[in-house]
């Protein structure tokens, strides 16, 4: 594994273990950023909302926290 | 990559083309305070930082620079410019315009543009910067030196990320929303649970709906009464609807959201509101640009194009906003009272508005509240959203809360079907509301865990930037340390080390023990010498880790500060730790150019002295000679005397350092005497010893060299009349002061071999007795006489 992967990687990792409650979509999409265009250049501002909105898609894919019932107490 | 040749032409204070000759080694240049020394550390830095010069104020920089850049006095037509050669005979040549603009060509723009400046280039008022910059200003500087460049990046891409997760979520606005939410609920349902709440729907659901309609799902029944509501309100007669939108009208709590802008107003004083305002719309602007720029990158200044850290942009904007975060946090709180009431006014108006309480507001009983009707016709709410002051509020007050109070009262006269009937369409609003309540508080929810997990990986980067960096910075306090001992052996400042203060990213700091006691400063307790002595040491522990690099280092008058102990060490210092790199020294000292003349090893170093500066259509020009009387030459016409003195001078450091050099042994005198001797005191022990001493080779054997010693004697004679003359009675003529000049040239000349050309001294690989030049031509044979 290259260095600047494994570095990537092992961040990404210890972090998911503390917060397994995020998915594995949001997991792997950003460890495929943080090894590519993540850590070579400064996101432009259209790359970070496009980002945050596909993050934020994958995060409702096979999230945990649907709405179930709207009157649960 | 050495530097063999730097050429100016009619850049800053060259005129016609002048060549700093370094043949790719080392050189120590000396020339007296604006005799262009700079001038040749300005071309480089000129170079390589793409056409700035930093130490030209801000305006006469960047786009402004042709006023500073250029020669004053250059001709029509000149070519103006800067040429670079390198080793291995390539070279940038930059040509620059009258206008200053510039145009570079040559392979080596490039590659030259790459050396950091911070790591090539150091000056005299230089010195302390890095002691003298904040934590983060350190870190920038050491930045590139920690090799971490696409975790600072990619820790920082994370942070944006993060920030544009909750900007795309609208999370502060949807948390608002179920603040709303829950603040409705207790309104309508008090401290009712979810069973009792389903309940009561029920209830409403069998009370408007048809029987027949079997619908179990609590939604459903929501939607449906309040679908049979709302066919029940169209039926309704004139009265009935008058009465539902009076029902609207009372219901409003004007009253209490006026108070709460009121309330949040005092938290700020009225008179600078605007000014805060407007401050913190800037600050909100520039955070916004701010957390757009990169690691590393530069701001180009708008107004002049200077260009400046990106990371002292950024800490300036951080310390602004903690600075004025209460101010910040007052301001959003009035700005929700604000946005409430112009909530409630806006619907106010509506309803008031609406044609079925026309007769209503005609009702003669009513005339009285006329003029606060007319108010609200031509309210203009959202110009109260952003400003709104007391007499404003006053006016709210004096206007509509009469009308409310008025349609309270009718309210209670209507008819009690209707007040139900608007009862029971708030309560199913409210449990719809509710119904949604789960599904915003879910994404809010999942918004939240998207946030904290990416910054906890970019908190997890940043760990590992921490730790790469104190390996690192580690390192270099090893070379600091070891540098500082160099020049400060047996001083009680010790354990100077580079560290990162805890609980702050991007920070670096200077720690030291003074006397055994620690110090999170050198500037608690070191002197000015001290600091700059440190600052030397970090820009060589700096430039040391670029070693693989094989860039020059460019000292210009650095010792100004340093004591003679101090300033001896250098020598030391470069030798051990760079003695492979091109050092380039600028110096105005003439004693420490005397004595790098004789430390320094001559296969690796050059020696050149600058003219004194005479004219800017003259400009800079170098010295034929690596000892120069051309400052006392210079002072010939103008002032005879000064000329003699500085004579005199020159020959004090340049005998005493012969007479070191030769171990030349003068007679013991009187305690501190000893420590002053003048040029007499040389000449008389070098006439003495070398009737007996001095040597040059003929026909292979040793001859007494009696030619020499008639220049010592010539020399001694005018240094003690008319150099001292010069110097106390301040009578000597010019053409006295250029005969004492041309017969200390004279001496000091003899002492160098016409054919080694190379001074008599001791060689130290050769016996500790044996004193001669190089080759052998001239010899001191003390053994011998």
């Amino acid at each position: 594994m290259p260095e600047e992967e494994s570095w990537a990687v092992r961040c990404i990792e210890k972090v998911h273990e503390s917060q397994p409650e995020v998915n594995e979509t949001v997991v792997n999409r950003l460890r495929d950023l943080l090894v590519g265009q993540m850590c070579e250049r400064p996101f432009r501002p259209s790359e970070l909302v496009n980002t945050a909105k596909t993050l934020i898609t994958d995060m409702a894919t096979d999230s945990s926290h649907k709405a179930v019932s709207p009157h649960e107490d | 990559m050495r530097i063999n040749e730097v050429e100016l032409s009619w850049f800053r204070g060259a005129a016609d083309p002048i060549s700093l000759d370094l043949g790719c080694k080392s050189m120590v240049v000396y020339g007296e305070n604006g005799s262009g020394k700079s001038s040749f550390v300005d071309a480089v830095e000129y170079a390589l930082r793409g056409g700035k010069i930093g130490h030209l104020c801000h305006e006469y920089s960047g786009k402004h620079q042709e006023k500073a850049v250029i020669n004053t006095h250059t001709p029509e037509g000149s070519s103006i410019g800067v040429r670079i050669g390198f080793q291995g005979g390539s070279e940038l040549k930059t040509e620059i315009k009258r206008n200053g603009s510039f145009v570079s060509a040559g392979g080596e723009a490039a590659r030259i543009s790459t050396w950091e400046y911070q790591r090539t280039i150091l000056r005299q008022d230089e010195l302390a910067n890095f002691i003298r910059e904040t934590k983060g200003d350190k870190y920038s500087a050491l930045l590139p030196l920690l090799g971490l460049h696409e975790m600072e990046v990619a820790a920082e891409n994370l942070r944006q990320l993060a920030k544009a997760v909750e900007q795309q979520a609208k999370l502060k606005e949807t948390k608002a929303s179920l603040t709303a939410i829950d603040v409705k609920r207790k309104a309508t349902f008090g401290a009712a649970t979810g069973g009792e709440i389903a309940k009561r729907i029920q209830d409403l659901h069998a009370k408007y709906c048809e029987p027949t309609a079997a619908t179990t799902d609590l939604l459903s029944q929501c939607d449906e009464t309040e679908a049979a509501l709302t066919a029940r309100i169209k039926r309704f007669s004139a009265e009935e609807k008058q009465h539902l939108v009076l029902v609207d009208i009372s219901g409003s709590e004007l009253g209490a959201h006026v108070k709460a802008v009121r309330a949040a107003g005092l938290k700020l004083a009225g008179e600078v509101e605007p000014l805060v305002s407007e401050r913190l719309e800037v600050l909100e602007s520039a955070a916004t640009f701010s957390d757009r720029l990169g690691v590393e990158e530069q701001i180009v200044c708008p107004a002049c194009g200077q260009r400046i850290s990106a990371d002292e942009f950024r800490a300036h904007v951080k310390r602004e906003k903690v600075r004025l975060q209460k101010t910040i946090d007052a301001f959003n709180i009035l700005k929700q009272a604000r946005a409430k009431l112009y909530d409630t006014l806006k619907t106010l108006k509506s309803n008031l508005q609406k044609t079925d309480i026309k007769s209503w507001r005609e009702d003669a009983a009513r005339k009285s509240l006329d003029d606060g009707f007319a108010y609200a016709d031509k309210l203009d709410a959202e110009k109260l959203r952003t400003s709104c002051g007391e007499d404003g509020l006053k006016s709210i007050e004096d206007n509509l809360l009469p009308i409310i109070r008025a349609a309270s009262s009718a309210a209670r006269t209507g008819p009690a079907d209707v007040s139900q009937l608007s009862a029971d369409k708030d309560v199913i609003a409210a449990c719809k509301a509710l119904a949604d309540r789960k599904e915003i508080s879910g994404a809010v929810k999942s918004a939240e865990t998207l946030i904290s997990f990416l910054s906890d990986v970019e908190q997890a980067v940043r760990d590992n930037i921490r730790l790469r960096s104190k390996q690192v910075i580690g390192d270099i306090s090893e070379d600091i340390r070891g540098m500082w001992g160099i020049l400060h052996p047996d001083e009680k400042i010790e354990g100077i080390r580079l560290y990162l203060p805890e609980q702050t990213d991007k920070a670096i700091d200077i720690g030291l023990s003074f006397f055994g006691v620690k110090q999170d400063s050198p500037r608690l307790t070191l002197s000015e010498g001290h600091r700059n002595s440190l600052g030397l040491c970090i820009f060589l522990a700096m430039a040391k880790r670029e070693a693989a690099a094989d860039r020059p280092l460019i000292l210009d008058d650095v010792v100004v500060s340093f004591d003679r102990g101090h300033r001896g060490m250098i020598v030391e210092l470069l030798e051990k730790e760079f003695k492979e790199r091109q050092i380039i020294i600028m110096t105005h000292d003439r004693e420490w150019y005397a004595e790098l003349r004789q430390q320094l090893d001559s296969a690796s170093w050059k020696f050149k002295a600058l003219r004194p500066y005479e004219r800017p259509d003259i400009g800079i020009r170098w010295s034929d000679k690596e000892f120069s009387f051309d400052d006392a030459r210079a002072l010939l016409k103008t002032s005879p005397d000064s000329a003699g003195n500085t004579a005199r001078k020159i020959m004090d450091i340049e005998l005493s350092l012969h007479a070191e050099g030769m171990k030349v042994r003068l007679p013991y005198l009187h305690r501190e005497r000893n420590d002053h001797r003048m040029a007499h005191d040389f000449l008389s022990q070098l006439i003495s010893d070398g009737v007996k001493c001095f040597k040059k080779m003929e026909n292979g054997k040793p001859a007494p060299f009696t030619e020499a010693v008639e220049t010592f004697r010539e020399a001694d004679r005018l240094v003690l009349s008319w150099g001292n003359k010069a110097s106390h009675s301040f009578d000597i003529v010019a053409t006295e002061a250029a005969k004492l000049i041309t017969a200390c040239e004279k001496m000091l000349q003899v002492l160098t071999c016409p054919s080694c050309g190379k001074a008599v001294h001791r060689l130290e690989d050769k016996g500790a007795e044996l004193v001669q030049c190089q080759c052998g031509h001239l010899k001191w044979l003390y053994s011998k006489a």
